[in-house]
């Protein structure tokens, strides 16, 4: 039972070349709900900083310009609890806000960044990024499609990061599960490996492929303290 | 016309019921997070209310409700709010924006799973209330009982949801529908951080996952933070942080 805007999304997606990344084909759908002119997917782990996807190279290149200088709405959305909308970077209140980023904003010459923070809980993924040659804000609509794409978004960061540790492209589906077991099992791994929790969620995904369960069969295993996972 | 230490037929006097929603509405007056708001006034529909339990649900945006705050955060009461993303009252009480009671929970009625699951942990009666924002149910006020509700109890039942409402509502001049999405989305996160966090203390000291919540609770009384706060600072390890302290064996 699925919300009908996030509906929308999703079979927009789908629509986009099954050949190219999921990160991909989610920036290239997206471009169009927010009307920006690129959409791109910067990941943030261990504050380090990794371009997962985008739908412009300059797009990507505006994500790595923020990461290099410590500043712009992407570097502050990031582990924060809510977007940042720029609606004017290089307007008297932008350059004001944005010191360090409004220079490298001219020369690439966008207008407006809007970020929506990725996070699972308290763990923070990275950051989903509109970005506009023209000034102006985000309607409303198009704010709420941000918010949902953000969401698809850290799915695909977990599942991006999940690859690292399984080497497979296929794995428990990150949209529909048990929520409050799902993240009281990650709590539970973080500690006992004393990871964090972005990690310690990537773990049980991975034993979730590995072991053939569901995402939710495992993290009650942990949580009933039948399975442990090794360090 | 009721003198104000009469009792309701509930068992609640009016006063305690007006000392109740200033509670709540100062509280949410002065900012207080959404998962604590509701967490205060899921223990308060206990109190007030012949209800043996309570959860607040909220829709996600990708559809799927999720519990935010509950009376009390038991196993099988999970188990009850979850079910019902596939059949219910609340899955019922979001798509016609109307309030739902069931007081038969018939196992060969209309939510077949639900009903047997309800009547298992011997409630008889369940009630999911709306909480609208612009004429749109974006979440419900879940309510499981031993007995039938009076009109009089689910008035005030629905007051309480509408008071939960406000919390989504308040913050920003700005009251537009897309707000309500992203307080719904931080309200849900801040969950998550919770379930996260009693995770990490249901390891740390070998308890389950109730006793891990009671132990937050405290360190919020204890510090002032709020329970989102004290949830984020376990999780992310933040030494700076009061709760440290307090968590420290």
């Amino acid at each position: 039972m699925a919300n009908q805007r996030w509906r929308v999304l999703t079979d927009a997606i789908q629509r986009v070349d099954p050949e190219l990344a999921p990160g991909e084909r989610l920036c290239l759908a997206g471009e169009d709900f927010l009307s920006v002119d690129s959409l791109s997917i910067a990941t943030v782990i261990d504050e380090v900083y990794r371009p997962l996807a985008s739908s412009t190279p300059w797009g990507a290149l505006l994500d790595e310009a923020q990461f290099s200088v410590g500043d712009g709405p992407t570097f502050r959305a990031h582990g924060g609890a809510v977007p940042v909308l720029a609606a004017d970077l290089l307007g008297q209140v932008g350059a004001a806000q944005w010191p360090l980023f409004v220079g490298a904003a001219e020369g690439e010459g966008v207008a407006a960044a809007f970020a929506f923070p990725l996070r699972i809980g308290a763990g923070a993924l990275g950051v989903l990024t509109g970005y506009r040659a023209a000034p102006g804000g985000l309607a409303d609509q198009e704010f709420e499609d941000g918010l949902i794409l953000a969401s698809l978004a850290g799915a695909e960061v977990v599942r991006a990061l999940a690859l690292d540790v399984q080497g497979d492209a296929e794995g428990p589906d990150l949209v529909s599960y048990d929520h409050s077991t799902v993240h009281f099992a990650t709590g539970m791994v973080a500690e006992q490996l004393n990871i964090g929790v972005v990690e310690a969620l990537v773990r049980l995904r991975a034993y979730a492929f590995a072991s053939g369960l569901s995402l939710t069969d495992v993290a009650r295993l942990i949580a009933d303290r039948q399975v442990t996972l090794e360090p | 016309m009721m003198k104000a230490d009469e009792m309701t037929p509930g068992g609640s006097s009016a006063t305690e019921l007006a000392r109740t929603f200033m509670e709540i509405t100062s509280a949410i007056a002065n900012g207080e997070e959404t998962i604590d708001v509701f967490s205060r006034l899921t223990l308060k529909c206990v109190e007030l209310l012949p209800v043996s339990a309570a959860g607040i649900l909220l829709r996600d945006a990708d559809g799927v409700l999720r519990v935010i705050g509950a009376s009390n955060p038991s196993a099988h009461l999970l188990d009850l709010f979850q079910v019902q993303n596939e059949e219910g009252p609340c899955l019922e009480c979001l798509a016609t924006g109307e309030p739902i009671a069931d007081t038969d929970l018939d196992s060969a009625g209309r939510w077949p799973r639900f009903a047997a699951l309800a009547r298992a942990h011997d409630f008889s009666a369940v009630y999911a209330l709306p909480l609208h924002s612009h004429q749109v149910a974006v979440g419900a006020l879940n309510l499981f009982a031993h007995t039938t509700l009076s009109d009089d109890r689910l008035l005030v039942a629905q007051s309480l949801a509408d008071t939960a409402t406000l919390s989504l509502l308040h913050v920003d001049a700005r009251m537009d529908g897309s707000l309500v999405v992203q307080r719904i989305r931080m309200a849900v996160e801040a969950r998550n951080t919770l379930d996260q966090a009693r995770g990490m203390l249901a390891q740390r000291f070998t308890i389950d996952g109730d006793a891990a919540l009671v132990r937050l609770q405290e360190v919020a009384r204890e510090t002032g933070l709020s329970l989102r706060e004290v949830a984020t600072a376990v999780v992310l390890r933040d030494t700076e942080s009061p709760t440290f302290i307090y968590l420290a064996e």
